[in-house]
């Protein structure tokens, strides 16, 4: 009898080990947002008030294993015609041939290729992004800072679908005369540096 | 006065107005986008041009309509 509870324990200690074992491992987290959460702000230096922006065509996968936050790839693209200030000349310009040329180049993209400086506390995870950015169909390899926040099943309270969630934040500077915005034109009336905040969610639903 | 009705705004004139929100669950600042029109400095500028030379313009007629009385 002893034996038998002990035998149906040892099942069920080992079910529940086995049903760990393929929860744990890398998770691929969907980062295409139809609410527009998801969105990317910039920021660039002008004399009568700062020229900012913001863009939430945000679309990509990252692969992130809570166990090994450091192993953690994917690429992140925004749609470039999705660039918007308030003032609509301004708009127009930017989107226009001279600057940004959406038309012939319509994705902004990061694709990270490897984490340095891993730090873990609890669900949060800080460290430095080494990857190739693409803008206007110039690609620099170039090093970020990021901040990832696992939620657990966090999911369920926002889509209501059970899984979970990764939060992404990361401040970064670029030049725009790297990228072959107009490089040396207009300087005193633009700033050549670019500021950018990604403040971005991926889903990942259970079961997929 | 639809400069400062549209709340005195010392930058550019703008079409729609971003505002930031929190996202209850993920704690992200996300824009929302309005469409409302908010003049600039360039049309109070621009106002205040045409003001000045309206106002230089009515001297001007004023002292032709007073000498054609005069020669009446």
């Amino acid at each position: 009898m002893i034996i038998n509870k002990f035998a149906k324990w040892m099942l069920c200690a080992g079910l529940a080990a086995a049903a760990g074992t393929v929860e744990a491992g890398p998770i691929e987290f969907d980062f295409k947002d139809p609410k527009k959460v998801n969105n990317a702000l910039f920021l660039l230096d002008a004399p009568l008030e700062s020229i900012s922006g913001t863009a939430t065509g945000i679309s990509g996968k990252i692969t992130f294993d809570p166990a090994k936050p450091a192993s953690t790839k994917g690429k992140i693209t925004l749609d470039a015609k999705t660039l918007h200030v308030d003032n609509p000349v301004m708009r127009e310009h930017m989107l226009d041939k001279g600057w940004m040329d959406v038309a012939k180049h319509p994705k902004i993209e990061f694709v990270a290729e490897k984490f340095t400086n891993v730090k873990t506390t609890g669900t949060k995870t800080e460290a430095k992004i080494v990857g190739k950015f693409t803008v206007k169909g110039v690609t620099k390899k170039i090093t970020v800072p990021v901040t990832l926040t696992y939620l657990k099943g966090m999911l369920a309270k926002r889509n209501r679908v059970p899984g979970d969630l990764l939060v992404l934040r990361s401040d970064f500077t670029i030049k725009r005369s790297d990228y072959n915005i107009k490089p040396g034109d207009n300087e005193e009336k633009v700033s050549d540096e670019i500021e950018i905040k990604l403040r971005v969610a991926g889903a990942a639903p259970q079961g997929k | 006065m639809g400069w400062a009705a549209t709340g005195f705004h010392w930058g550019w004139s703008k079409t729609s107005v971003t505002e930031m929100q929190v996202d209850e669950i993920t704690g992200l600042e996300f824009p929302v986008t309005t469409n409302r029109l908010v003049f600039g400095v360039e049309i109070l500028v621009v106002s205040l041009l045409l003001a000045g030379v309206s106002f230089g313009a009515s001297f001007a007629f004023e002292k032709n309509n007073s000498r054609e009385n005069q020669l009446t």
